[in-house]
């Protein structure tokens, strides 16, 4: 068993000793491993990567129900040197949380989606999952509080963001796990696969007025949720790649993808105890909606081969050379993102700190119930401070070696 | 507010038979002030930046003794900063001391109610001011003079839109300030 798994045992016998600390979903007692996840064991090599699925699967997390499951690893086992070919985004130990919250595991919402009730299973690929973290991010907050309030937050995040299939144009249920802790005691740490918009249908990342039916989502029964997917569209590449009208072309501009949660853990009453709608923004995606293609779907490496754009812009990189979607030297791989942070609202007053949902973030209650995430959520009310953050991972860029789409 | 009034006007007729013996103005003085000056909450949260502002004073009083002058005054201090603007209204009761007869030195005390606003954040809180000032004479029935002083508040909250965002906040202000008066 990798760090990752070695660091959770060890605090898991910190948490034991430690009574007071603040329980974290995935710390306390640790249960014996009883079994995989649906998630754990789904990656396979292939082309150009080196490591075997073994190598892959020794970087494994262990969920309170018994389950291993994948977590973080780096692009290059460090032990052998070989690539995995994919990335997971900012290594978690860094993040001021990790003692508190430790490793996460990838696909624990969808694990007991149905479970919790829910007729239908949302199962995600492995190489989607994305973490991202900030410590001590300076807070906005809201009308002349900025001025006024000095407020930090440490933000760990990890969204399911796959930028390199059709898998959300249609699809809206992705799993998002959502760590805050503020100076001004908000915080909350929320696991939960959170419905990103209308199922089956995406908005245009270059024209957000414009909403395409992109046919039927999977599942079919996937709720509608609030803030939207805004994807790239043929239309956005041929604006301003193809014919730009001053003649530049900006692949920046036109592949901007961004997905803007408005996530929530609700009681059984459906109130509201904790809300965040960060954005998790994608520069370089290697996959645009095109309805003439197939499966709807363009690869913008593509576009490099058309005698306008050999050499322009992000094909510079390329060359004159004819590269696959997924090699490694394509400049989209879905390597740059960014977080929004935006608004962190708790109103959870009168507690207490540990609530149980189902996989959606609904049905809270304060005992467990078959196939609920345990939710933690400070016993707080933030509603006199609009509390909301900055930009993170702006500059950072996760390409390394042997990485390439599908990431 | 009334009851203050009622107790200027009454030292106003006591003491001006008293101050007309010591060659200082008989019966009400007024004062009009202009200052830079600074204002800073004090809490955990609390943004710790202490930025320059301009204010306004207005006083009135009464003389209730050759070497004690009381009075009511009112007063707001202003900055803008990225848009936002904060103000804090202070009003109250002060007291200005004049160790020695013929010098223009005094010590200022008061008491009373300052108010911070920006925007939608609101504090309100009972404040202490103390001070020292110095008068040069002008002519006969005017002086001018320079006074820094301290307001000092505390033990109130800190509200958003009438949620409260931080408890026993304090608030400091420092006045450097230009004033004429009329003895």
């Amino acid at each position: 068993m990798k760090k990752y798994a070695l660091a959770l045992s060890l605090l898991a016998v910190v948490a034991c000793e430690t009574a007071t600390d603040p329980v974290a979903p995935f710390l306390g007692d640790q249960p014996e491993i009883v079994g995989d996840a649906v998630a754990f064991g789904i990656w396979a090599p292939s082309g150009p990567d080196t490591c075997s699925a073994a190598i892959h699967d020794q970087y494994s997390a262990v969920g309170p129900d018994g389950l291993r499951y994948p977590t973080w690893h780096p692009p290059v086992d460090p032990a052998t040197g070989c690539t995995f070919g994919h990335e997971h985004g900012r290594d978690p130990s860094g993040s001021d949380l990790f003692e508190e919250v430790g490793a996460i595991p990838f696909g624990y919402a969808n694990q007991h989606l149905q479970t919790g009730g829910f007729g239908a299973p949302r199962n995600e690929d492995h190489v989607g999952h994305k973490v991202e973290w900030e410590n001590d991010i300076q807070m906005n907050v809201g009308g002349a509080g900025a001025e006024v309030l000095d407020i930090t937050c440490d933000v760990m995040t990890k969204l399911h963001q796959g930028t390199h299939s059709p898998d959300a144009f249609t699809n809206n249920m992705h799993e998002v796990v959502y760590h805050v802790r503020c100076t001004d005691g908000t915080g909350f740490s929320a696991t939960l696969l959170t419905p990103i918009g209308v199922a089956g249908e995406m908005v245009v990342g270059c024209d957000r007025e414009i909403h395409i039916d992109a046919g039927t989502a999977n599942p079919s029964i996937s709720p509608d949720g609030g803030g939207k997917r805004a994807i790239p569209e043929a239309s956005c590449l041929q604006q301003r790649v193809i014919a730009p009208e001053d003649g530049r072309p900006r692949f920046d501009s036109a592949l901007r993808e961004s997905w803007e949660i408005s996530a929530s853990l609700r009681t059984q009453s459906n109130k509201t105890i904790a809300s965040f709608n960060p954005y998790y923004q994608v520069m370089d995606p290697s996959r645009f909606f095109d309805q003439a293609a197939d499966r709807d779907m363009a690869r913008p490496i593509d576009l490099c081969r058309l005698p306008g754009l050999v050499g322009e812009d992000r094909c510079e990189a390329v060359g004159t050379d004819s590269i696959s979607w997924d090699d490694p030297r394509s400049p989209f791989k879905g390597v740059r993102r960014f977080v929004d942070v935006n608004a962190n609202r708790v109103r959870n007053a009168d507690g207490p700190n540990i609530w149980y949902t189902n996989a959606l973030g609904r049905n809270g209650s304060t005992e467990p119930f078959p196939g609920s995430i345990r939710q933690w959520v400070a016993i707080r009310d933030n509603s006199g401070i609009d509390l909301h953050g900055g930009v993170i991972g702006r500059n950072r860029d996760y390409d390394g070696p042997g990485v390439r789409a599908p990431n | 507010m009334k009851l203050t009034t009622v107790a200027l006007l009454g030292l106003a007729l006591v003491a001006t038979p008293v101050a007309a013996q010591d060659g200082r103005s008989a019966g009400l003085w007024l004062d009009i002030a202009a200052a830079a000056g600074s204002a800073r909450l004090s809490c955990d949260l609390c943004e710790s930046g202490r930025d320059l502002g301009g204010s306004v004073e207005l006083a009135v009083g009464a003389w209730a003794h050759p070497r004690l002058r009381v009075g009511i005054d009112a007063g707001a201090l202003t900055r803008s900063d990225n848009n936002a603007r904060e103000t804090v209204y202070s009003s109250g009761v002060v007291a200005a001391l004049y160790p020695r007869p013929a010098s223009g030195l005094h010590l200022i005390a008061g008491l009373g109610w300052v108010g911070f606003r920006a925007e939608q954040f609101t504090y309100d809180a009972p404040r202490l001011r103390l001070g020292a000032g110095w008068d040069l004479p002008l002519t006969s029935g005017w002086v001018a003079g320079n006074r820094i002083t301290v307001d000092g508040a505390s033990f109130a909250s800190l509200q958003n839109g009438g949620a409260s965002v931080a408890e026993s906040v304090g608030l400091s202000v420092v006045r450097f300030t230009l004033y004429i008066r009329r003895r």
